[in-house]
């Protein structure tokens, strides 16, 4: 039994027979000698293509038949790639000069256009390289299959498996190609060695529901069985009974949960006021906005937008170009739902090199958050123009955090208004209508939550620094960690009176801290009035379960 | 010859999918078609050239057709672009 902690690329449990595909060598590589040997090798290319043609044809109808044509649609590109006139012609021509046999003059093809696709300054162009190499590497090692070769042992093939019990692939790259060889149930996840998550071969692997873990390599020789957790990111090797039986149940339950998703997707949970209960996901990553889509979440509660500022010091915080295309991809994911992006909340437990300031004797009531953006407007002032740019393509809403004053949320306003006046006047187009909205998080907040609700389009409230503000505990502090506690009657109270001042004032207020993914107090949120609850994604079906029944 | 200017609005912008999509739709007009960003361009009816002058999510690219049927193919192509969604 061996453990080996990996990287989660796609979520979910299997257990299977370790197959691993070893990329098949090929024949080293002969140059035609006569005019005889250049045409048999230009009829081999003939024939391989056609050959290979029937293969991708099939493999299409099984995936459009599986999976709708958007998947389907890809084989249909990776044809178009490999069978391009304009190369096939190349490969023609190296074959005919006597440079190189047909396999070796279609890998030499493939390989100059996936070095041309490396240059790009796109990450996710440049990772189609991948695509490029795996489709004439099999493009030629069905050339070789049609003389016969390559030897037949079939690197597919596990003498483990004697009652077809299903597989998981390890493999170098996910290629598209691979996955499709296998025949529907056959197989049940994958380990690669790559961590890349834009690949087609993850992604397809994702919408097959594949679990799959990265970063991983094997010795390709051994068949066993193994457990894979593409939730945690763990593989293991060799498991005992009572760990297989462990993880079939994980299988199951995620199974169960699965159907149960599409079960509840549509089903509303009235709120206090009747209108039906908005579910919606924090977010922390742009790539996160599509797997909040598929946990049914409606919209995004909470952008975090730290990541941005993570890795960056102070001569390279991000532009205002590159933060304009990040929050225009979550729009777009999210098409026309609303998304709630937070200004950056730096500082706390978040600090930033080269913006948050060091040596603060008491850094989460020290210059963090709303403060920071309000006295380095420079960076504040550049999020909020890359706001307003991406504003046309979603349902954008801007939340400004850690907010104490009626004073601070105009001086806020104040910004925005004098950066959308500069960009108009530069004719770029907005959004003519954005809500903005506060997060309500500091017990000052709270108790002037009827002045704030007067200039707010929406409150939400942040329970985890409300909790902890109220009742001056620092809960990452074990010595005090037990009297953190949401239920505390202050908080309770508190958290009363902002629903009812928001009510009052005509505006919504949802809650994205952890209380709302908790289903005891899920429903004690609602029974307050709160009409919008904003959660990790992976809790939105747990909590919506637990509120209907 | 007709030309219209457009942004790439899709987050994967000319990829495989809808680049095949693209190509594909290209394809149904005689005109020649090309596609231009930053001074590169490229034969609208091949996926592999398409690919290879890199259109993302954010850049601006110019359609140009000439032929029979350029209009039709410019109006064509420049909706079938606004459209995309993936």
């Amino acid at each position: 039994l061996v453990r080996i902690e990996g990287v989660p690329l796609s979520p979910g449990v299997a257990v299977g027979v370790l197959t691993c595909v070893v990329a098949q060598s090929l024949p080293s590589r002969r140059v035609p000698q006569d005019s005889a040997e250049i045409e048999r090798e230009l009829a081999l290319l003939d024939s391989g293509k056609a050959a290979f043609e029937s293969q991708l044809m099939k493999r299409e109808e099984r995936l459009r038949a599986a999976l709708g044509d958007d998947e389907a649609d890809l084989i249909e590109g990776f044809r178009e790639i490999v069978f391009d006139q304009e190369t096939l012609l190349g490969v023609r021509e190296t074959i005919r000069k006597g440079r190189l046999d047909a396999p070796h003059a279609l890998l030499e093809a493939g390989e100059a256009h996936a070095r041309e696709l490396e240059l790009l300054e796109d990450p996710y162009l440049r990772e189609r390289a991948t695509d490029f190499r795996a489709l004439f590497r099999e493009f030629a090692s069905v050339l070789v299959k049609e003389t016969g070769g390559l030897a037949s042992d079939s690197s597919k093939s596990t003498d483990f498996d004697c009652n077809r019990t299903t597989s998981v692939l390890c493999c170098q790259e996910i290629s598209v190609i691979d996955l499709l060889s296998f025949e529907n149930g056959e197989l049940a996840g994958i380990v690669t060695s790559t961590t890349s998550k834009t690949s087609h071969g993850i992604i397809l692997a994702r919408s097959m529901g594949l679990p799959v873990v990265g970063g991983v390599s094997f010795e390709p020789a051994r068949s066993v069985r193994v457990i894979v957790d593409g939730s945690t990111g763990t593989v293991v090797m060799d498991p005992d009974d009572a760990e297989v039986e462990a993880a079939r149940e994980l299988m199951e339950a995620e199974i169960a949960a699965a159907s149960e998703l599409e079960t509840l997707r549509g089903v509303l949970v009235p709120g206090k006021h009747n209108a039906p209960v908005r579910f919606t996901a924090n977010i922390g990553l742009p790539v996160q906005a599509e797997e909040a889509l598929r946990r049914g979440a409606e919209g995004v509660g909470l952008m975090r937008t730290e990541f941005l500022f993570m890795g960056s010091n102070s001569a390279s915080l991000p532009s205002e170009q590159s933060q304009t295309s990040v929050y225009r991809s979550v729009l777009l994911a999210m098409k026309d739902r609303p998304v709630k992006i937070r200004t950056l909340d730096a500082g706390g437990d978040k600090p930033v090199p080269g913006l948050t300031k060091e040596g603060e004797s008491n850094p989460f009531l020290g210059l963090r958050s709303i403060r920071l953006s309000l006295s380095e407007q420079k960076v504040f002032r550049t999020q909020v123009r890359a706001l307003l740019r991406a504003s046309t393509y979603g349902n954008l809403h801007i939340m400004f955090p850690m907010i104490i004053s009626v004073e601070e949320l105009r001086e806020a306003k104040r910004v925005l208004a004098e950066e959308r006046a500069e960009l108009a006047r530069q004719g770029v187009a907005m959004s003519v209508s954005i809500p903005v909205g506060i997060m309500v998080e500091t017990p000052a907040a709270a108790l002037i939550a009827s002045e704030l609700a007067a200039e707010s389009d929406f409150f939400s409230v942040g329970t985890n620094d409300l909790t902890q503000y109220i009742l001056a505990v620092d809960r990452g502090n074990d010595a005090v960690a037990s009297l953190y506690d949401s239920s505390h009657p202050a908080v309770v109270r508190a958290l009363v009176e902002i629903a009812e001042s928001a009510q009052a004032a005509g505006i919504p207020a949802s809650v994205c801290g952890e209380m709302a993914g908790t289903p005891e107090h899920a429903r004690r949120l609602i029974d307050m009035g709160y009409d919008e609850l904003s959660m990790d994604a992976v809790s939105i079906l747990r909590v919506k379960a637990s509120l209907i029944r | 010859m007709t030309t219209v200017t457009l942004s790439i609005k899709n987050p994967t912008g000319l990829h495989t999918r809808p680049g095949t999509r693209f190509v594909k739709q290209a394809r149904q007009f005689v005109s020649n078609i090309e596609i231009e960003k930053s001074n590169k361009s490229a034969d609208a009816k091949n996926l592999i050239r398409v690919m290879k002058i890199g259109i993302s999510q954010g850049d601006t690219v110019i359609l140009r057709a000439d032929g029979q049927d350029e209009t039709a193919a410019i109006e064509h192509l420049a909706a079938f672009i606004e459209n995309l969604e993936e």
